[in-house]
């Protein structure tokens, strides 16, 4: 390149106006990173623009210039680069690819045995069902009875009308004649097994002939006095003291009955 | 089934050995061409493309997935290349005024069906580039190197470093601009040699 060329080159580098308002429209097209409308209306606009006509084409010969010491620089390096790009780049797609839950399910399905689609299809089944009657409250019971099935809103049903049927039942009050008649005997006998229990008992000694006439003069006093009207309570006492007295052993029946 | 970064560095703070080592693969070259196209030396490059992946994995704890990896991975790649920018200047042994012949062989591939003049100019203009590039502002460098050494989209370049898209286009506008010029100018000195 002679000097008149780089004279002539420098002038129109000097005499480049001032940066067109489309700068960064400039850079998208340029590293074609424009959109299809925006690189037609830009296009349209560099035919009727010097600046950036001249901008355009330098900008193309800069980029060259780069990519040249890029390449002969880093050389296998660079390619090495280019294509760690395109592995990142397809790392970045990936997602996109990825395919829905539902889609692999099918793929799934498609390539697994028959046998596993049947035991699959069982489960699932089974696991709806089981949902079905964990919401609905379902008690299954197998008992005497046999089978029994209720679902929570008939157990609540059923709870309703136990209720209602206790509330319906007629209050007891009090007691009947007959259940206060059996409750004042029970007491009575109740009272009268104590007393006899804390009684001591007698001990009967048989002392031959004194204790039948003594048995006879009770018999006897008992007769004559019912048979005479007009005795007293006190009469009566008097007279079973005494007959106690006479029941009660003589000492001298223990001294004889010890010797 | 492809896993996304985010799952694989799930994977490596759950203590998956191997899941960074996926990253690693899956990354190192296109952060090796970022750190070529910033730094200008392969040498320079390999050791910011390995102390990238060395701070990453130190730092995978403070991750907490609110940018997407790529981001994260550029973010520390640009700070690498950055730190080593300064560290070189400090030192006056930039890539590009104490570049021996020898790295400059090592680093520039030929094509083998060129001839000798042609690879010679070929290298010259290679060089232009590289410093053309090289001597663009940070904030430039690094779209136009996002966009022509790794191909990245408007839109990836936008997320890695967190601008928004006009942003972006802007930002390549004027370096395609700066790079013209530079270029032109560089040009026209070689020719007037």
């Amino acid at each position: 390149m002679n000097r008149e060329s780089w004279d002539k080159r420098m002038k129109e580098t000097a005499e480049t106006p001032e940066m067109c308002a489309r700068a960064e429209d400039l850079v998208a097209y340029l590293y074609g990173e424009a959109s299809p409308e925006m690189a037609k209306d830009f296009k349209a606009h560099a035919e009727l623009c010097e600046t950036c006509r001249t901008e355009l084409a330098a900008f193309h010969q800069v980029r060259g210039s780069v990519r040249e010491w890029r390449q002969l620089s880093l050389g296998a390096t660079g390619a090495n680069v280019l294509a760690a790009r395109a592995f990142n780049e397809n790392a970045s797609r990936a997602p996109s690819r990825q395919r829905s839950a539902l889609a692999a399910l099918h793929e799934f399905f498609a390539l697994s045995p028959v046998w596993m689609r049947a035991a699959t299809a069982v489960l699932t089944v089974s696991a709806c069902a089981l949902v079905i009657l964990s919401i609905a409250q379902a008690e299954i019971r197998w008992d005497d009875g046999g089978l029994s099935f209720r679902t929570g809103a008939a157990r609540e049903r059923l709870v309703e009308r136990t209720r209602t049927v206790e509330v319906e039942k007629p209050v007891k009050v009090g007691y009947s004649q007959e259940e206060l008649d059996q409750m004042v005997a029970e007491r009575v006998r109740q009272e009268r097994q104590a007393w006899q229990k804390q009684q001591p008992p007698v001990k009967i000694i048989n002392t031959g002939s004194p204790t039948r006439s003594t048995t006879a003069a009770r018999n006897a006093p008992q007769s004559t006095t019912d048979a005479t009207s007009g005795n007293t309570s006190r009469q009566t006492v008097a007279q079973r003291d005494r007959s106690d007295e006479e029941d009660l052993p003589r000492l001298y029946d223990l001294l004889d009955e010890s010797n | 089934m492809v896993t996304s970064d985010e799952q694989i560095v799930q994977r490596a703070l759950k203590g998956d050995a191997d899941a960074f080592g996926e990253i690693v693969e899956r990354w190192e070259r296109r952060i090796f061409a970022l750190a070529f196209g910033m730094l200008g030396r392969e040498e320079d490059a390999r050791d910011a493309t390995q102390e990238t992946f060395l701070a990453a994995f130190r730092g995978l704890r403070s991750f907490r997935g609110e940018a997407k990896v790529s981001s994260w991975l550029h973010r520390i790649a640009i700070n690498q290349c950055i730190t080593r920018q300064r560290r070189a200047r400090v030192r006056s042994e930039t890539a590009l005024e104490e570049e021996t012949a020898s790295s400059e062989e090592a680093s520039f591939l030929a094509p083998a069906h060129e001839s000798p003049a042609q690879v010679t100019e070929s290298r010259e203009r290679t060089l232009l580039v590289r410093r053309a590039v090289n001597a663009l502002p940070l904030e430039l460098r690094e779209v136009i190197v996002m966009k022509e050494f790794e191909e990245l989209t408007f839109q990836e370049i936008a997320d890695a470093l967190d601008l928004p898209l006009s942003t972006v286009k802007s930002r390549l506008y004027t370096a395609l601009r700066q790079l013209r010029m530079r270029l032109e100018r560089h040009g026209a000195e070689a020719a007037l040699r």
